[in-house]
């Protein structure tokens, strides 16, 4: 599904990603773990496409397909999506303009139909109960005024509208109380399945309670120092990164 | 060596001068009026309220006067599908044929009664040309449900207009007020002035609509508000040589409250300012300025908005911003916004901003599908339709609507 080879990437000159190798099989959900600064939201941003990153070496590959060439709209076509972090704010675009936008324009870019008005409200409203998401926040400018945990449940609505081929989570669960977290995480499993890939990128192991990954890498100095299955995210949680901050520098 | 030193008249300048001289027995006010005009001359970057709109060296020849007969080619209709009442003014001149019937409580009337001198030189000069004013006077208490279109259409190519017109909204009326300019297509020459007086506990709303194409228009706007009077008015300029509104605005009553807003969209050469004093002289007044630009290829947009408070204006409430994306790098945006306060018991802001459109927010709505063009399509709409929204009047939202969807996919279609 995602194969990154041998990814090298610098920002005004500065070597962010060295070298970084990682495979996520279709059905998988890889999370990559670390301490800050070591390139985790670089990597989510160089595969959407961010500008300003310059990719010096390496490939980044969803079924084949290298993404590094396509422009970030073509990627998101291709079935690329990144949850944000920090999503933006855009004022005066109708949250429900927006995802009619995103989705008649996926589509067009696939050479699909677009989704008839009944078809594309009863999709999103179906979508946004289950995420818990007020049909009153539909009808305001996207994210603007919203919460953390209301932009968080955006993002799932998103995901879950646009059904991509493979998501990258970034830091999803930052600035979510418990309550918010269980509903994100639920939004995010209910989409989980055999073709689908996820990356999931956190720097506490709490989000892993709820949304289970099935490999783990940690990454340091801008490429994976080690990978290992569910239990090296608890083993994390109980060492911390000093050992890899060391071990990288 | 005390002998006063001669002006080095423009051609421009010049031209005035023997159109003038050649009007038929102009009243003496007038004269008077042409007088002080000449004194000052076309305003220029040496005056400071002109000082980003050189009309002096814009304005290479006086077109001549369109001429002011009776037999007034038709106007073409203004594009508004919606309701109100019509008042056509064609080449400056009141057309009674191609105007609707006046609602109850609205009269019109010739006024040759003599302006109060004003200190700007393009509002002096209308005031020596402008012919054949129309004073409009809406009854106290009227409550006109539908606007008074106030169509203000060029017909004969490459011509000056002159034109003024006066409104007086009675104590406690209601009235929305469209100024259209229409027929700008061919190279005129436009200084048109409106004056509102606003009563008393009285409402105005106003749109103004100046798509300049091809010609070099002055707009002047004077209003004058008495006590817990609104006015409140939106604008749209687009295209043209170069535009300069300018409005003027006394809030002469305790409690007068107005709100300007506007949206500037200038692509090609175009030269678009708006311009706005507002003078707080009585307490308890509120004033909002609200502008936003599109500035494309070269075009050059300018806001200069000045807030006076008078010593006495205490518990002002005054708040100002300018907003201007630019989208070439040959566009410029000059924001000038200015406070003047002498009350020591008031709240006033503003602020004015200038810049591209934002990469980051391009980049998320990218990450979601949208092709990049589309994407400054929707961010563009978005900082522009929000000028839009609040105006009531459904047929005219909807015209404004329509004339900034049609300025984006302009813009969409060409090649960047």
């Amino acid at each position: 599904m995602l194969k990154i080879n041998n990814l090298h990437a610098e920002i005004d000159g500065r070597k962010i990603l060295n070298g970084l190798t990682l495979e996520v099989k279709a059905g998988e959900v890889a999370a990559i773990m670390g301490p800050n600064g070591s390139g985790k939201s670089t990597l989510s941003y160089i595969i959407a496409g961010r500008p300003g990153y310059e990719v010096t070496a390496g490939e980044v590959l969803l079924n084949g397909q290298n993404l590094l060439e396509l422009e970030p709209n073509a990627r998101a076509a291709a079935g690329v999506f990144l949850a944000f972090q920090y999503p933006l704010e855009i004022p005066g675009v109708a949250t429900m303009t927006f995802l009619k936008a995103a989705m008649n324009a996926q589509a067009r870019q696939r050479g699909e139909a677009e989704l008839t008005t009944p078809d594309f409200i009863k999709k999103v409203r179906g979508a946004a109960k289950d995420l818990k998401i007020d049909q009153e926040m539909l009808k305001r400018p996207l994210n603007v005024g919203f919460s953390g945990g209301e932009k968080k449940r955006m993002e799932i609505l998103q995901m879950a509208l646009l059904a991509p081929k493979f998501a990258i989570l970034d830091e999803t669960d930052s600035g979510l109380d418990i309550d918010a977290l269980r509903v994100v995480a639920d939004g995010v499993n209910a989409l989980r399945n055999r073709q689908r890939g996820f990356l999931v990128i956190t720097h506490y192991q709490r989000l892993l309670d709820y949304i289970r990954p099935d490999s783990v890498h940690v990454m340091a100095r801008g490429e994976i120092v080690r990978s290992g299955g569910p239990t090296l995210a608890l083993e994390l949680e109980k060492s911390g990164y000093a050992a890899y901050a060391d071990e990288a520098a | 060596m005390n002998a006063p030193i001669a002006r080095l008249k423009t051609a421009a300048e010049a031209e005035l001068e023997s159109q003038f001289a050649a009007l038929p027995a102009p009243e003496a006010w007038r004269s008077a009026a042409f007088a002080r005009f000449a004194v000052q001359g076309l305003p220029n970057r040496r005056v400071e309220a002109w000082h980003f709109t050189d009309l002096r060296a814009a304005m290479e020849h006086a077109l001549p006067l369109a001429a002011l007969n009776g037999s007034a080619p038709q106007a073409k209709p203004h594009g508004f599908d919606g309701d109100g009442t019509r008042l056509v003014f064609v080449d400056g001149a009141f057309a009674s044929d191609q105007s609707d019937a006046l609602p109850a409580g609205v009269t019109l009337t010739r006024d040759s009664s003599a302006p109060e001198a004003h200190f700007d030189a393009m509002v002096t000069l209308n005031h020596a040309f402008a012919q054949a004013t129309a004073l409009i006077e809406i009854a106290p208490g009227t409550v006109l449900k539908t606007p008074l279109h106030l169509v203000f259409a060029q017909c004969t190519a490459a011509t000056a207009v002159f034109s003024r017109i006066k409104v007086m909204v009675g104590a406690g009326a209601e009235v929305t007020l469209a100024e259209i300019h229409t027929g700008l297509e061919h190279a005129h020459q436009i200084n048109n002035l409106v004056e509102i007086e606003i009563g008393d506990n009285a409402h105005c709303k106003h749109v103004c609509d100046c798509d300049a194409a091809r010609s070099l228009c002055v707009l002047g706007l004077n209003i004058r508000l008495g006590h817990r009077a609104q006015f409140n008015s939106f604008a749209v300029l687009d295209g043209g040589q170069m535009v300069r509104r300018q409005i003027f605005a006394d809030l002469d009553g305790e409690g007068a409250d107005i709100t300007l807003s506007g949206l500037m969209l200038g692509r090609g050469a175009a030269h678009l300012d708006t311009t706005l004093t507002i003078n707080h002289a009585k307490p308890h007044g509120i004033s909002r300025e609200m502008f936003r630009s599109l500035l494309d290829e070269d075009a050059h947009g300018v806001y200069q908005g000045k807030v006076i408070v008078k010593p006495h204006a205490q518990k002002t409430d005054g708040k100002m911003m300018s907003k201007a994306i630019l989208l070439h790098d040959g566009a410029r945006m000059d924001n000038k916004p200015e406070l003047e306060i002498f009350a020591d018991d008031v709240v006033c802001g503003h602020g004015a901003t200038v810049g591209g459109l934002d990469a980051e927010q391009i980049f998320y709505l990218q990450t979601r599908g949208i092709p990049r063009s589309e994407a400054e399509a929707l961010l563009l709409e978005a900082f522009a339709a929000e000028m839009i929204e609040p105006v009531e009047n459904e047929s005219l939202k909807r015209h404004f609507t329509q004339r900034l969807m049609r300025w984006l996919q302009a813009r969409g279609g060409r090649a960047r």
